[in-house]
């Protein structure tokens, strides 16, 4: 006999529709498992033996060959030992095939019959093919986010098999275990803009790159505050729309990063990988499972890379097809993967290997040495950063002053004011506005004009350059509530948080 | 080919060599030249021989060892004089020796260069001469203010002297090269001729060898090993009429070309600078040991006109008539100088948000942030007041730091 269960796997961020056909028939006993499945595919035939045993089940003394099509996909994972389970038992007579039909089943068998939770339960869901899934009871809150879905949850495998065995009608409404009090959502604590003390230029530039998603970078020497100020970015971003709030959920999901007692991703992820990370760590890959990167794993939030000189220059190259573009696509075995990376960039570097290039008369590096650290920051990428703003070190008064600046809550409200503004205008954030788009929606005022053109004559600033200063000053301009002409203040401070002397490179 | 050779081109040409040989220094050159010709001791080493007596052995002597001996001889019987020669002929550097032509101002200098190498106007050795040295890592007010001592002095018809190191060496070369009446710079440097060093200042470089002149103890092709640069310290102390400290840390090479000075009796002068900045430590501490102060390029000049006509006297050189000229010049230049400290812009009006910045603002340099938050303003209205000020001359900023230039009503 034959039978057929719908189940899925993961293919990066999402999941994959898998039948599990389950065939037995006379032969020298044995079990063979087929359809390009990794190890722990392969182990399920242990654990679902024992499982069945434990449970009071007979497992047929036949020969049994399990099928995970489409066979040239490969399969990753525990969440078939379920569908096998259920598959033999139909494919056995001892399940009734229209009971089961139209429903999914996914989940970890351990040896004493339990059902154990599996990653990426989010994007598994969405991707089975039926209406109805049973999942494991802890992966229930999660699952539920998916939409179009009924979910069910059985707490071992003999509870599941006694609920299908049952002869009622088919809304039999299963336990489901208790809903967690006000499902948690993922919030991390985040830093207080209140925190930051003396930084005018450096606070105000987190602000304009909230509000208009520009990508900032933060040059200083060490000690002076710049991660201090990038983590306070994340507090000054609104919450997720549902759209992209599903998104990056799906993609912690199959990061296997959600804790199984958290929802949806409400807030923006804020990720900081370190700067000896791989490259496979940063944009995602490895053999086998290909796991999301940390590029997509700030989908929707921030990306912060400390130390950027420090980084390698071929993990740098990489996150250009992100900035760009928005999405991530890696080819793996005939397959072409994509995750979706759209996130805002901030760095933070050293103006040179001593750090001291911006005090008085400090420097000890020579021009060469200076030149080779912020080589690998040069070119395309140096380009990407709407931003670039040199923080120095707070003076001692500073530091000790009364008052403080002000709080991350206050500056966020401007900040969803100002996005506001945009969207409405254009649809999107100010960074993304075309050259086309620029001259509709950011429209210059005759002096400012004369001074972008003064500028480009003196060779000061490139056409690019150019676009990318109205941008801030549309973003300056939405702050503070004026729509009308991009006036010469506006362009005048979109250069001031644009600068280039303290790299020592020409390009602007 | 010999036959086109004159007997002072054989000189050179076996001078160039001699420079070249290796593991030679300025002091056993020195020696090997005392008593004998280029020519003469040349041919001694191929030989195996050196070209004085043992006889003539003093202890102050720098000794010349067996070993190397054979080294020079090898080295010169694999070297070809002549050939040599065409190559500094080709690129139109000439060779100063004491058997030929050689500057006036060094032939009573006891550690003078035997062999000195030059590409450019070599007229320039009969002027009066300042020297500019200081710090390779200077403060942002101490480059302009180099520069500016640079384009006065050099505007009276003073030739300045300097090392075209990077910092304060390079700034006051520069201020010469912008000077309107300018005579070109001396330049002294511790690499070959056509090794340009620092790589930044090659521009630099070719700018003081064709309007100026370019010296150096190292043949061609030598790229400048670290003690090369106290020796040409020396070279620079001894063609200066008077001596100025730029900028100075604690401790430095411009510190070993004061030293230099003082033993040649050469009036070192140095500029103050703020007692906050650690690049002005040096320079400082010798005002503080006595060393008269150069307030103003006016200062130097003053000072020149009496070391000049002493070092004139001593070598019994005629003045020229490019005195006369000087003179004349000078008093016109002091009313025509383009320079922002003494622009006579006629004062405009400042209006309110130009006057809050101006507060703000002194002569020690602060950041962007710092005026934000004395001036309170917005980063729009800020830049725009600051390119403003810029623009008028009142203030100005290197590398992000603004400071205030001028007093204005």
């Amino acid at each position: 006999m034959i039978a057929a269960i719908p189940s899925s796997t993961l293919l990066g961020v999402e999941g994959y529709s898998v039948s599990v056909e389950v065939h037995v028939s006379n032969g020298l006993p044995g079990c063979t498992i087929v359809g390009l499945p990794d190890s722990g595919c392969r182990e399920a035939r242990d654990r679902v033996r024992a499982a069945m045993l434990t449970s009071d089940l007979d497992w047929p003394m036949r020969r049994i060959t399990i099928n995970l099509a489409p066979s040239h996909v490969r399969k990753i994972g525990t969440a078939f030992d379920l569908s096998i389970a259920v598959g033999l038992l139909v494919a056995q007579g001892k399940l009734d095939v229209e009971r089961i039909k139209g429903i999914g089943f996914l989940g970890e068998l351990g040896l004493d019959g339990k059902i154990r939770s599996v990653e990426g339960i989010i994007p598994l869901v969405d991707a089975i093919d039926a209406s109805d899934v049973v999942v494991p009871p802890d992966c229930v809150n999660q699952a539920s986010l998916v939409a179009g879905k009924r979910v069910r949850a059985a707490r071992t495998l003999g509870e599941l098999v006694k609920l299908l065995s049952e002869d009622d009608n088919a809304d039999v409404m299963w336990t489901l275990p208790s809903p967690v009090a006000d499902g948690l959502i993922s919030r991390i604590s985040e830093e207080d803009l209140a925190d930051v003390r003396g930084q005018p230029l450096g606070r105000w530039a987190l602000e304009v790159a909230a509000a208009g998603g520009h990508n900032l970078l933060f040059v200083g020497p060490p000690g002076a505050g710049k991660t201090m100020l990038a983590k306070r970015l994340p507090g000054l971003l609104a919450d997720l729309d549902p759209q992209t709030a599903m998104q990056t959920t799906r993609i912690h999901s199959a990061a296997g990063l959600l804790p199984l007692a958290a929802q949806l991703v409400v807030r923006p992820p804020f990720r900081a990988p370190h700067h000896t990370s791989s490259p496979a760590s940063i944009i995602g890959g490895g053999s086998g499972r290909v796991k999301p990167g940390e590029a997509s794993l700030a989908h929707g939030g921030v990306l912060f890379l400390d130390e950027m000189a420090e980084f390698p220059r071929s993990v740098l190259d990489t996150l250009r097809q992100p900035l760009e573009e928005g999405v991530l696509r890696l080819g793996r075995a005939g397959l072409t993967l994509t995750f979706p990376t759209r996130f805002l960039l901030v760095g933070s570097t050293n103006p040179c290997p001593c750090g001291e290039a911006m005090e008085h008369s400090r420097c000890r590096c020579g021009p060469n040495e200076r030149a080779r650290y912020l080589g690998k920051l040069s070119g395309p990428l140096l380009d990407r950063f709407d931003l670039r703003v040199p923080i120095y070190r707070p003076k001692v008064g500073e530091l000790f002053a009364k008052n403080n600046g002000e709080r991350s809550s206050d500056v966020a409200q401007r900040v969803a004011l100002a996005r506001a503004i945009a969207m409405e205008r254009a649809g999107k954030c100010n960074a993304q506005l075309t050259a086309a788009e620029l001259d509709e929606h950011a429209p210059l005022h005759n002096e400012a004009t004369k001074f972008l053109s003064d500028q480009l004559s003196r060779g000061l600033i490139t056409a690019r350059g150019v676009a990318r200063l109205r941008r801030v000053a549309r973003t300056l301009a939405d702050l503070s509530q004026e729509d009308s002409l991009l006036t010469l203040e506006h362009v005048c401070a979109a250069r001031e948080l644009r600068q280039d002397t303290t790299l020592g490179t020409a390009a602007a | 080919m010999s036959a086109q050779m004159t007997p002072e081109d054989s000189m050179h040409a076996c001078a160039a060599a001699l420079a070249a040989l290796p593991k030679i220094g300025p002091a056993r050159l020195s020696r090997l030249l005392r008593d004998a010709d280029p020519v003469t001791a040349w041919a001694k080493l191929r030989e195996g021989h050196l070209p004085f007596d043992h006889s003539d052995f003093d202890m102050r002597d720098v000794p010349i060892p067996r070993d190397l001996l054979n080294l020079w001889k090898e080295a010169a019987r694999n070297t070809d004089p002549n050939e040599l020669l065409l190559r500094y002929k080709r690129q139109n550097v000439k060779i100063l020796t004491r058997y030929t032509e050689y500057p006036n101002r060094l032939t009573l200098d006891e550690y003078a260069p035997s062999v000195l190498f030059a590409l450019g106007d070599l007229d320039l050795l009969h002027l009066p001469t300042v020297g500019i040295v200081g710090t390779r890592r200077c403060s942002r007010p101490g480059r302009q203010i180099a520069e500016h001592f640079g384009r006065q002095i050099a505007n009276v018809g003073i030739a300045v002297v300097s090392g075209l190191a990077a910092g304060i060496d390079g700034a006051a070369h520069r201020g010469v090269l912008e000077a309107p009446f300018g005579v070109g710079p001396i330049g002294v440097v511790g690499s070959g001729l056509d090794m340009p060093y620092p790589a930044h200042h090659t521009e630099l470089w070719r700018d003081v060898a064709t309007k100026g002149l370019l010296l150096s103890e190292t043949p061609l092709g030598q790229r400048p090993h670290g003690w090369r640069f106290p020796a040409r310290n020396r070279i620079i102390a001894a063609l200066s009429d008077v001596l100025v400290v730029g900028e100075s840390h604690e401790r430095g090479g411009s510190l070993i070309t004061v030293d230099e000075a003082i033993a040649r009796n050469v009036l070192v002068m140095a500029i103050p600078g703020s007692i906050l900045q650690s690049s002005s430590v040096g320079s400082n501490n010798l005002l503080r040991d006595g060393v008269p102060p150069a307030c103003s390029p006016q200062d130097v000049i003053d000072e020149v006109r009496c070391a000049s006509a002493a070092r004139i006297a001593m070598l019994e050189h005629h003045v020229t008539d490019a005195d006369a000229d000087r003179t004349q010049v000078e008093s016109s230049a002091s009313h025509q100088s383009t320079s922002v400290f003494h622009a006579q812009l006629s004062p405009k009006p400042m209006n309110d948000a130009e006057r809050t910045v101006a507060a703000a603002l002194s002569s020690e340099p602060i950041t962007m942030d710092e005026l934000l938050m004395r001036s309170g303003m917005s980063l729009g209205e800020l830049s725009v007041t600051l390119r403003r000020l810029e623009a008028h001359g009142c203030v100005m900023q290197d590398e992000g730091w603004w400071w205030l230039v001028r007093e204005q009503s």
